[in-house]
């Protein structure tokens, strides 16, 4: 059984059509990354995958549940973060602990204080005392501590700097992955999560415009930087994308066969914001 | 599950201790300090009063009564009245119950002015300052969120007030004793064991408990609002009961509104000296019979089934709403 199952979302507010047919598949097993601009729709995929708010149509299943019907069952299987620098100020990280091993019986509190224990963070602090990067730090901790099956996090390292970062991410995936798990996250930098995601799913105005696991982007994908005499025979190819560059022109095509792209230029695998720019630019 | 809504109930203790603590402490400290002034002034000679009461109205009977001092110490004119005749057990029981209920009158004001600004944010402050989802990000019901911010501020925080204003009686007590220590008339065993303080005790648990009931349409309104708006949660909790009641006396058929709103807002299971005007209980004490028998009323149950009625409208609301 899938994670997450969604097909068709729509969701409107008002004149602006946040959702707009957008599909999802997620299996245990896989580091999802959602990306997409501003506006694009990726908060509201997310909030609806929570259960904190309500379609207007499509079909969308939670380990089998319905999220918004069924929240407090799907949140026994899954943790979240929505916005990351934003915790209760009044509360006591003690209290704080305590309370959230009250209600949710996943929580396991050793290992959010013996990460805890590893930053400037006291139990006897209260949040408000926090800077925002340490607040981050407490949600982190708290989030990795819960043992889920299923992890979202929307932008979760936003105003860490890039030492922290990188520990994140290396905790997420050396620490906290494993096979029955599955994780989404939705970051605007790309470049930061591109290694430790097994698929992307590149979001456009409310739409899924590209489902792909990152294995099958060589297979897929081809980059071409070709000087200008050879560009009108790239053009003449259909590619998805070209822009100037320093090296010359830069195409990037979907299934093309390379040997035959070989013959105008030097051929190689997009990154991941290579390609993001590409079907975004498609539109 | 239920160590689950005892941690939701601790979170919302934590949250506002402050204010339920700290508002009947002020006013329990209002009361110690105003008596340890008159205390210090009379023993200065400078707590001197002119007294001229006329009670044959009050009184209801035909016979002249008044009550005249002039330049009277406060001290001699409490010790004067207190040693006047030989009190009855009964009289003096009588007479220490009315003090126990009177003094913790400014206490239920006061707790019923916190409480209504607990409840009008316990559904918007956290909306507003954005930690709403990461409250939803357990697994805890609305419906159970919802119930616990209720079950904390009308059933679990009185016990603060409670405890201030048994405090303040038994000060109170202690000075009553201090003053008749060396009278014969009245012993200070007579003023213990008349003080009533442990039926006082009863009377007020029983009394918050019965009177979070009675109100329920009200905390159960304020908890909607809190749930339901985007701006300004005290204005709408204010002025849609406003704008009803005032349509009513417009279209001038029927008062209903405007009599349960006043009912419901009524101190009607509380004890008190003397019960709120309009009150069905005539111009006794509210005591815990009174509080009891409300239970027994068809008022009381219409008003916990609409209040439950606006509860579930704010569990409605909880779900969806997440922003201001």
């Amino acid at each position: 059984m899938s994670v997450v199952l969604a097909q068709g979302l729509t969701k409107q507010f008002g004149d602006v059509r946040a959702l707009d047919g957008f599909d999802l598949t997620v299996e245990a097993g896989q580091i999802v990354g959602l990306i997409g601009p501003n506006g694009s729709g990726k908060t509201t995929a997310l909030k609806s995958i929570l259960g904190l708010s309500r379609l207007d149509g499509g079909e969308l299943e939670v380990f089998g549940l319905d999220p918004f019907k069924q929240r407090p069952d799907l949140m026994r299987r899954t943790a979240y973060i929505a916005d990351t620098g934003i915790m209760p100020r009044w509360m006591r990280i003690r209290d704080l602990l305590a309370f959230v091993a009250s209600v949710n019986p996943a929580f396991d509190r050793r290992t959010a204080e013996a990460a805890l224990a590893d930053t400037e963070i006291r139990p006897d602090k209260k949040v408000g005392m926090l800077s925002k990067g340490m607040t981050v730090q407490l949600h982190l901790a708290i989030v990795l501590a819960v043992n889920a099956e299923l992890l979202v996090l929307d932008e979760p390292t936003l105003g860490l700097d890039i030492l922290y970062r990188q520990r994140f991410y290396d905790a997420l995936l050396n620490d906290y992955f494993a096979e029955q798990r599955a994780i989404v996250v939705t970051t605007h930098e790309v470049r930061e999560i591109e290694h430790i995601l097994t698929h992307v799913v590149f979001i456009d105005q409310g739409r899924t415009r590209l489902h792909l696991g990152t294995d099958e982007l060589a297979a897929g994908f081809a980059k071409v930087v070709a000087n200008a005499e050879r560009s009108d025979a790239l053009r003449a190819m259909n590619p998805l994308s070209e822009r100037r560059s320093l090296h010359g022109r830069e195409f990037i095509f979907r299934d093309a066969s390379r040997q035959a792209l070989a013959d105008h230029g030097e051929v190689s695998t997009p990154s991941l914001p290579e390609l993001f720019t590409a079907v975004m630019e498609e539109r | 599950m239920m160590s689950g809504f005892i941690g939701l109930c601790r979170r919302e203790w934590l949250e506002h201790r402050g204010v339920f603590l700290w508002a009947p402490a002020s006013v329990a400290a209002v009361i110690v300090l105003a008596v340890a002034l008159v205390l210090i002034l009379a023993q200065l000679d400078m707590a001197r009063v002119d007294l001229d009461l006329d009670l044959s109205e009050a009184s209801g009977s035909d016979v002249e009564i008044r009550f005249e001092v002039e330049d009277t110490s406060i001290l001699d004119l409490v010790d004067g009245w207190l040693v006047s005749h030989e009190w009855s057990d009964d009289e003096l029981s009588g007479h220490l119950a009315l003090l126990r209920r009177g003094v913790a009158e400014p206490f239920h004001y006061v707790y019923f002015i916190v409480l209504v600004f607990v409840l009008l944010g316990a559904l918007y402050d956290d909306r507003k300052e954005r930690t709403v989802l990461f409250w939803k990000s357990l697994p805890v019901t609305d419906a159970e969120t919802v119930l616990s911010k209720l079950v904390t501020a009308v059933w679990v925080a009185p016990v603060a007030t409670i405890a201030m204003i048994l405090a303040v009686q038994v000060f109170l007590l202690a000075v009553i004793s201090g003053l008749v220590a060396t009278r014969e008339t009245l012993s200070i065993w007579s003023i213990w064991t008349n003080s009533g303080l442990i039926m006082g005790l009863v009377e007020l648990l029983v009394g918050y408990l019965i009177q979070g009931l009675w109100a329920l349409p009200v905390y159960g309104w304020l908890l909607f609002i809190s749930a339901a708006v985007n701006h300004r949660p005290f204005l709408w909790a204010l002025f849609v009961p406003a704008a009803l009641v005032a349509l009513e006396a417009l279209v001038g058929l029927t008062s209903t509104a405007r009599s349960f709103i006043h009912d419901h807002l009524a101190f009607r299971a509380l004890p008190r000296a003397r019960p709120s005007e309009g009150d069905a209980l005539g111009h006794s004490a509210v005591e815990l019979g009174d509080s009891i028998a409300l239970l027994v009323t068809v008022e009381l149950w219409v008003g916990v089934i609409i209040g439950a009625a606006f509860l579930a409208g704010g569990v409605f609301f909880r779900r969806t709403k997440n922003e201001v």
